[in-house]
C-alpha cells in the first residue's frame, strides 16, 4: 500500500468533508443570531466606525444571510467552492476591520455571533478582538483547504 | 474558475433575496429601515419665529449645562406670568437653546437636575432594553429600529422645541444617542443634550428606574 504524503492527507476527501462541515457549522452559527436581530448587528457594524451610516443597514441585512447560505453550501456540498470563496473573503474583511480598530486602540465588540455582550473592561475587549482575529485567520485557512481540495478532487 | 464565480454570484443573490424578504416580514423591532425618509420639521419650528437678539449658547463642551444666564425671550413665552420663575424659564435659564451646535454633552448631575425639573428624556437603546429598565418618564426612540424618523416627528408635534431634551443610551462608546439626536434635530428640536454616561450611570447612582413600556 502506497504511503500518503502530508499534503495528500491534507486534501484527502474525508479531511475536506470534515473541514467543510466545521466551517459550515461555524458560518451557520454566526449567521443565525444576526438573522434573528438585524438592528443589533447594524449597531455592531456601526460601532466599528468604518462604514458610512447609509451602508450599515444594507450590510447588516445582507451579510448574515450570505454567511448562512455559505454555511449551508459548505455543509451540503453543492456550491461549496463559492461558499469557501465567500468565507475566505469575509474572513479577510473581518480580520482587516478588527485589526484596524485594534491598531487605532478603539475597542469594538466583534458582533461575530450576534449582539454584543454587556459593558466589559477595555483590556478584556481588546483581548477578545485579538482572539477573534486569530479565529478568523484559522477559518480563512480552512476555506483555503476547501478551495484547494475542490480543485484536486471532489469530496464525498 | 468560472464555476466558482457562478457559485459566489448565486450565493450573493440568494442572500440578497432572503435579506430583503426577511426584512419585509420582520416585526417593527427587528426591521431595518433601508430607505430613510426625510424628517420634516414642524411648521411652527421656533427658529422661524424667534427674535434675533437671543443670547447665543456657547459651543459644545463636556458639560453643557451653563451657569445661570438671563432668560431668553421667545415667541412662545407664557402669556400669563406665574408668580416666580416658571419651570420653563428655570430650564431655559440654566440650559438655553443651542445656537451653534446641534447637541451638547452633559453628565449625570446635569441629567438628574433636568429630570427633576421635568425635562423630556429620550432612550435611544433597543426597545427590549427599554422594557427591562429606563429613566422614569423617558420615551423610547430606538436608534436602529424601524420608524425612528416618524417617532421623532411625533415627539416634535406640539412640543416646545426650545426646551432641553436629554438623550441617553448605554454610555461608554455607544453612539445611538447621537444618531437619535440627529433625527430630533431634523425634527426641529434645538436644545438636545446627550447624557454621555447614559443609563448605566443612572443605575450606578441608585436613581429610580422604571420598567415596561412607557405610558
Amino acid at each position: 500500500m502506497k504511503a500518503r504524503s502530508p499534503l495528500e492527507w491534507l486534501v484527502h476527501p474525508w479531511a475536506s468533508l470534515a473541514v467543510r462541515w466545521i466551517l459550515g457549522a461555524v458560518m451557520l452559527g454566526a449567521a443565525l443570531p444576526k438573522i434573528a436581530d438585524p438592528p443589533g448587528f447594524a449597531q455592531s457594524i456601526h460601532a466599528y466606525g468604518l462604514l458610512p451610516l447609509g451602508a450599515v443597514k444594507p450590510v447588516a441585512l445582507l451579510l448574515p444571510w450570505l454567511e448562512g447560505f455559505c454555511g449551508l453550501a459548505l455543509v451540503a456540498g453543492p456550491g461549496r467552492r463559492g461558499g469557501a470563496a465567500w468565507t475566505l473573503l469575509l474572513m479577510a474583511l473581518f480580520t482587516g476591520a478588527l485589526g484596524l480598530n485594534l491598531w487605532r486602540g478603539h475597542p469594538v465588540d466583534c458582533g461575530c455571533f450576534g449582539a454584543a455582550q454587556g459593558a466589559r473592561p477595555l483590556e478584556a475587549r481588546l483581548l477578545d478582538m485579538k482572539l477573534a482575529i486569530l479565529r478568523d485567520l484559522g477559518l480563512a485557512v480552512l476555506s483555503v483547504q476547501v478551495l484547494w481540495s475542490a480543485r484536486r478532487r471532489p469530496s464525498p | 474558475m468560472r464555476g466558482i464565480l457562478l457559485e459566489t454570484l448565486t450565493l450573493a443573490l440568494l442572500a440578497l433575496g432572503a435579506g430583503l424578504a426577511s426584512n419585509r416580514l420582520a416585526g417593527p423591532t427587528r426591521r431595518l429601515t433601508l430607505l430613510e425618509r426625510e424628517v420634516k420639521a414642524p411648521v411652527q419650528a421656533p427658529s422661524v419665529a424667534r427674535p434675533a437678539d437671543i443670547t447665543p449658547a456657547p459651543k459644545a463642551s463636556p458639560v453643557a449645562v451653563e451657569a445661570p444666564r438671563p432668560t431668553p425671550r421667545t415667541a412662545r413665552a407664557p402669556s400669563a406670568p406665574a408668580p416666580g420663575p416658571s419651570p420653563r424659564s428655570v430650564l431655559l435659564e440654566r440650559c438655553p437653546r443651542l445656537q451653534e451646535v446641534p447637541q451638547a454633552d452633559i453628565g449625570g448631575d446635569d441629567a438628574l437636575w433636568l429630570h427633576q425639573r421635568g425635562a423630556t428624556f429620550v432612550d435611544a437603546r433597543r426597545s427590549a432594553q427599554f422594557l427591562l429598565g429606563h429613566v422614569p418618564g423617558s420615551r423610547s426612540l430606538p436608534a436602529w429600529e424601524e420608524g425612528l424618523a416618524e417617532q421623532a416627528e411625533a415627539l416634535a408635534l406640539g412640543a416646545d422645541l426650545d426646551l432641553p431634551v436629554v438623550i441617553y443610551c448605554s454610555g461608554g462608546d455607544c453612539q445611538d444617542s447621537h444618531l437619535v439626536a440627529q433625527k430630533l434635530w431634523l425634527a426641529g428640536f434645538r436644545n438636545l443634550r446627550i447624557y454621555v454616561d447614559g443609563f448605566p450611570d443612572w443605575e450606578r447612582r441608585g436613581l429610580p428606574v422604571a420598567t415596561g413600556a412607557a405610558r
